[in-house]
């Protein structure tokens, strides 16, 4: 009822206002304006509406946390699940195919014997002193060079050869320089054969 | 020559049997591994073969794949098991370049008996480059088309099917290739080189203790040889336009091309030259000892 009246007064109040801007120039507007705020009456908020604007305010940094917090809770989610797909990728996509077999053989294990390269030696140094003018000839110096460059080379094939037992293509190069000593003898020999 | 030096020499030819041969039974441990490089950008191979048989092919897939196979053989199966994991190989990518080898780790053999034998498989882009060093080794190479540089001692070569550029390196190596067009450079000493079918391309071989025969020559742009002691064979199978220029200085020259070529030529039998109006080719060849054979 007391509410009722004040919201009359007031109403009645803003009906002069206005009746009196359309009525006075603007002097008397101004005096009547200043007369008419200074008896307007004035209200304070209740104390409770500060506590609810702060509940407010605090629920919603609360949900805008929880909201950041899902976020960065599924990114990371995510992202272990890219990283644990990429493990996965390189993994099994990298990882050798192996296996294991095993079988028996019966192998025929060469045995080198020592070559008698001294016989040969023996043999052309005495053909040599008999001999001189065809054993200081070019291509028989050239040859004799070369064998002797074969015999250092197959030194060195065995001594790899007795790091690597039976490797197939070792004895494979030790049958060749063999062979290659075989011509190059055939060769020198053919100079004291006539 | 005295009885004694007919003796002594009878001796030394028959001094060749050095070798026996012994058989035992022995337990076999072979371990497999298959990888496959799919990096694109993969561009050249880099083979450090060290005494293990490789092969090299190329296919027409955008990747590399490498087959390892190490075989360990000893008596007791229990240290040829042992042994086969001492090999350890090396795959690993480098800018454009894919490194591949293979070593034995010797502390880890239980046995120094152990026969260990080791081959890569590789199947690559046909355009990929190969650069590979190798010893006591077969290589093969096929199926490709791009820049092979090898260097390799006391083993073999195989080409096959190749085109592109090759820079050869052996030393008691022989090497053997079939259907090739190629840019060749090489140095062979004490080194056999067997070409049939070649179809184009320039080759110069420089040499000594060389052995070299080049069959079925369809056509070639150059040849060069220089190789002092042993032998060359060519097999034009169309010998007129070409300029040849082929000399030995202590060889001999076979010479069976056409009479028609052979008539308008400098014919000695340590020279021959012929230069045709118009060539397609020169074929250069100078020795000191070796024999020349043309066909």
């Amino acid at each position: 009822m007391k509410k009722n009246n004040q919201k009359i007064t007031e109403d009645k109040m803003w009906e002069n206002v206005l009746d009196g801007l359309n009525e006075y120039s603007y002097e008397t507007n101004r005096t009547f304006l200043t007369n008419a705020i200074n008896t307007l009456p004035v209200y304070s908020p209740d104390e409770n509406i500060w506590r609810q604007i702060e509940f407010k305010l605090d629920q919603k940094k609360s949900n805008y946390k929880q909201n950041r917090n899902r976020i960065f809770a599924w990114s990371a989610v995510a992202a272990s699940l890219i990283i644990a797909l990429g493990i996965w990728k390189v993994t099994i996509h990298n990882k050798p195919n192996e296996k294991f077999t095993y079988s028996e053989e019966e192998i025929a294990v060469e045995q080198l014997s020592e070559a008698s390269d001294t016989l040969l030696n023996q043999f052309l140094a005495e053909q040599c002193a008999a001999l001189p003018e065809e054993c200081d000839s070019p291509r028989f110096t050239e040859l004799n060079n070369k064998y002797q460059q074969l015999e250092e080379v197959q030194k060195t094939i065995l001594k790899t050869l007795s790091e690597n037992p039976g490797n197939e293509n070792i004895l494979a190069s030790v049958r060749r320089i063999e062979n290659d000593k075989i011509q190059l003898k055939k060769q020198l020999l053919k100079y004291f054969a006539s | 020559m005295t009885i004694k030096n007919i003796m002594l020499f009878l001796l030394v030819l028959n001094s060749f049997e050095s070798f026996a041969q012994d058989k035992s039974k022995l337990q076999v441990v072979t371990h497999e591994v298959v990888k496959t490089i799919t990096n694109k950008n993969i561009l050249s191979l880099y083979i450090d073969g060290n005494k293990a048989n490789v092969t090299i092919k190329g296919w027409s897939k955008q990747e590399t794949m490498v087959k390892f196979t190490f075989i360990a053989k000893h008596a007791d199966k229990s240290v040829a098991e042992n042994d086969v994991k001492s090999f350890a190989y090396t795959l690993e990518e480098a800018g454009s370049k894919l490194e591949i080898g293979t070593t034995i780790n010797h502390r880890k053999k239980k046995s120094g008996k152990t026969i260990m034998k080791c081959e890569i498989e590789i199947f690559t882009p046909v355009s990929n480059d190969i650069r590979m060093e190798n010893s006591f080794a077969n290589i093969t190479i096929e199926n490709m088309n791009s820049g092979l540089d090898i260097n390799a001692k006391y083993g073999t070569l195989n080409l096959n099917n190749i085109t592109g550029s090759c820079e050869i390196s052996c030393y008691y190596n022989d090497v053997t290739a079939t259907n090739i067009n190629i840019d060749l450079h090489a140095d062979f000493q004490n080194s056999n080189f067997n070409a049939d079918g070649v179809t184009n391309g320039t080759y110069s071989i420089k040499g000594n203790f060389c052995n070299t025969e080049m069959l079925n020559i369809e056509s070639v742009k150059k040849i060069n040889f220089k190789i002092d002691n042993g032998t060359i064979e060519l097999q034009l199978l169309h010998p007129l336009p070409y300029k040849y220029d082929i000399r030995t200085q202590a060889g001999q020259i076979s010479n069976y091309l056409p009479d028609a070529l052979k008539k308008k030529a400098k014919n000695t039998t340590y020279e021959f030259s012929y230069k045709p109006a118009t060539q397609t080719g020169d074929i250069l060849i100078n020795c000191l000892y070796s024999n020349i054979k043309l066909k």
